[in-house]
């Protein structure tokens, strides 16, 4: 038992935040939101470049091959730039999971892993985030992958409430080719899917808060900062204590889906639902402490606002989180107490 | 990251849940805070330490094992489970056990640690006074050197344990030119000393779960004093880290809370949505709980320090306890205030209530917690 990260992973994390810093601001952000599309090549091939597409990519696809546990906090970091390219969602859901893929499956996309965008769709997660920029879509339901050429999908762009997501409805897949896959491997991509926008989430969160604690530092009333102020204290505080009471389970959740834990998706469940309360009350304590200038478009609090507001419901909402818990606990009442947490089946 | 138990934590488990099968009162104790269950818990911690399991992470010539945190986890998950009685000493074992390992001197730790393992001092804790308490840098208490000996005065409260302990560790201000948190000294007194009076205060249950302590002109040696003179607020700072953290309220508590809650819900039909609703969150918040403590078991079997983080911890945990208990009493409706001793599976629940109710209150209140966490983890300004 040992719930430490690899130090070895420092410096990887360093230089994604030295990345974030530099290169990925908020200035940069809204600049991209004057483009027709958002999505800079530029920017994604920066990122391919520090190796984020191959960290969790297996070997045989010339990856590092590392765990999504492991990868977990650089992926938080590149969340906390509030990446717009989602090369998080590339990692994760496609480049992290292909060598559980049917064999035909791989080789066919095998070329695009490292350097391009594969997008994704799933009943979970119906809308396609800047499919145009994709090099093909994979289409997954509880018995098959569909891959299909984006010059094949015929789609409606849908505008979203946050400038940096560009939204398409998948309207017909004109020519395609289908996998057979098993339950397991859909159950580990949903899994993936929620402890991915758990991760996001984390990251995201800190972000407004780190954004607010600076604000309320500098930010006098009556003579004093406001940040002084016992009520604003706590307010921030409460949000403290949220995002790190998250961090734990979606670690937990992001290893078990490598490692096979047989209850992958409650631990995935649990991520998730904790991670979107964090995020609730980060962005409601975070416009409240700054006032006005909260809900203001010039103070770039809102661009990471509008992301969490975004993402919060993709892979299942809370509610449908409660259920899953739910049905959970009341098929397994004897096996809860104090040695739940670690058992294995 | 590797999060599996190995094959000895397995082992170690067996050994724990056996003995304690072998151990644990077949008869609940009376509760400790009667002169009668105090015995009775002071009996317990014994044949506790007899099987060498008073605190599995001492050094074995205290009475540990010598073993981990994660294995001490381990063994709280299996007490837990066993339903085995509340640590009587568990001011000694989890808070003045750990501080006397980092800063008592070996005379010290030979002469407290192994009295403490046996049961035979059982420790009160000495820190707030009628005019310290959220503000605990106020303290009036005096201990002046004379010769080799304190002559201490003044007044401690709500002092757990207190009524019927043998020993009280706590803050005195030993130099009277300075103020605040300085010129504090953490000292240990026995309550049998001369001069030293005890008075119970009946709890909210009704029993005196903590006393009044007052010192009229008793004299300690100077060999009871931890650390320098002065540095006692440090010591005292990294004692109540001790019990904010981790040491005091392993995850067990809760998940076994939790999981009882889960198991009460299931006996009740058409529950509404909302008390459904109330009960996953709390479940869920037991587990995030349980995983961010073996994470951080792990970060300081790995070297580093918990400092204010620990303050999350205690506002996490004491307001999901109550949280928990609140949520219980509105299931049970009607029958949520009975305190029939025949049924104990509904009275636990009010009983746990009122215990939760002083969660966000002790080892600081949660508003000073906050305070803490805006200041030192975030950098707000104080």
């Amino acid at each position: 038992m040992n719930f430490t990260f690899d130090s070895e992973l420092d410096s990887f994390v360093a230089t994604v935040s030295d990345f974030i810093t530099k290169d990925y601001s908020p200035q940069h952000i809204r600049n991209a939101w004057q483009q027709e599309s958002p999505f800079s090549q530029e920017k994604w091939q920066s990122m391919v470049g520090l190796g984020i597409t191959q960290m969790t990519l297996d070997e045989r696809f010339n990856g590092m091959g590392l765990s999504l546990d492991e990868a977990a906090l650089v992926y938080e970091e590149l969340a906390y730039g509030g990446v717009i390219e989602p090369i998080i969602e590339h990692s994760i859901l496609v480049n992290n999971l292909a060598h559980y893929f049917p064999y035909d499956l791989q080789q066919l996309i095998s070329s695009k892993l490292v350097d391009s965008f594969i997008a994704v769709v799933h009943p979970l997660s119906p809308l396609v985030n800047h499919l145009t920029q994709a090099a093909g879509l994979l289409s997954i339901n509880e018995s098959s992958i569909i891959y299909t050429d984006v010059a094949s999908v015929s789609h409606t762009i849908l505008p979203s409430n946050d400038p940096s997501r560009k939204l398409s409805r998948i309207d017909n897949l004109e020519s395609f080719q289908a996998f057979q896959i098993d339950k397991n491997l859909e159950q580990k991509i949903v899994s993936s899917g929620k402890v991915m926008t758990a991760i996001m989430m984390l990251g995201l969160s800190r972000r407004c808060l780190d954004i607010t604690s600076e604000y309320v530092k500098t930010r006098e009333q009556f003579g004093k900062p406001i940040g002084s102020f016992q009520a604003v204290k706590h307010m921030l505080a409460d949000v403290a204590v949220k995002i790190e009471f998250a961090k734990a389970a979606v670690y937990r959740a992001a290893y078990s889906i490598n490692a096979d834990n047989a209850n992958h998706a409650l631990h995935a469940n649990i991520a998730k639902y904790l991670a979107a309360q964090a995020g609730e009350i980060a962005t409601k304590n975070s416009i409240q402490a700054h006032g006005a200038m909260g809900y203001t478009w010039e103070v770039d609090l809102h661009i990471f606002m509008r992301r969490i507001w975004a993402i919060t419901s993709q892979w299942s909402s809370a509610g449908a989180l409660e259920l899953e818990i739910d049905r959970f606990l009341q098929s397994n009442l004897e096996d809860l107490g104090s040695t739940f947490t670690f058992r294995e089946k | 990251m590797k999060l599996n138990y190995t094959n000895d934590q397995n082992s170690f488990r067996q050994e724990v849940r056996s003995w304690l099968e072998r151990n644990v009162p077949k008869k609940p104790l009376l509760s400790l805070d009667t002169k009668e269950g105090f015995e009775q818990h002071r009996h317990w911690e014994k044949t506790l330490n007899k099987g060498n399991w008073s605190m599995v992470t001492w050094p074995k010539e205290y009475g540990g094992r010598g073993l981990d945190l994660i294995e001490w986890l381990i063994f709280e998950e299996e007490y837990y489970r066993a339903k085995a009685p509340i640590r009587v000493n568990q001011n000694g074992v989890f808070l003045l056990g750990p501080t006397l390992m980092e800063y008592g001197n070996e005379a010290q730790k030979q002469r407290f640690l192994s009295a403490m393992a046996r049961g035979e001092h059982i420790w009160a804790q000495g820190w707030s006074e009628p005019n310290a308490g959220s503000d605990m840098a106020a303290i009036r208490s005096t201990a002046i050197k004379q010769g080799d000996k304190f002559i201490i005065n003044g007044q401690k409260t709500w002092s757990s344990r207190a009524s019927f302990a043998d020993w009280t560790f706590g803050l005195f201000r030993s130099d009277l030119e300075t103020s605040r948190h300085h010129g504090l000294s953490f000292i240990l007194v026995p309550l049998d000393a001369s001069g030293v009076s005890v008075r119970p205060i009946p709890q909210l249950d009704g029993e005196p779960g903590f006393a009044e302590i007052f010192f009229d002109n008793v004299e300690v040696p100077t060999d009871n004093l931890i650390g320098n003179e002065g540095q006692g607020w440090n010591i005292a700072m990294a004692t109540a880290g001790f019990e904010r953290g981790l040491m005091l309220r392993s995850p067990a508590r809760f998940q076994e809370t939790a999981a009882n809650l889960i198991k009460l819900a299931s006996n009740y039909d058409n529950l509404a949505p909302s008390i459904n609703a109330a009960l996953i969150d709390c479940w869920v918040r037991a587990e995030a709980y349980a995983l961010n403590i073996y994470q951080t078991a792990s970060k300081i079997q790995a070297g580093k320090k918990i400092g204010p983080e620990s303050s999350l911890g205690k506002i996490f945990w004491s307001n999901l306890d109550l949280e928990m208990h609140a949520v219980a009493l509105k299931i049970l409706g009607t029958q949520s205030e009975l305190k029939n001793e025949e049924a104990k599976n509904i009275s636990s629940w009010i009983k746990g209530f009122m215990f939760s109710l002083a969660g966000p209150i002790y080892a600081g209140t949660n508003e000073i917690q906050k305070n803490i966490v805006a200041e030192r983890l975030l950098g707000l300004p104080r």
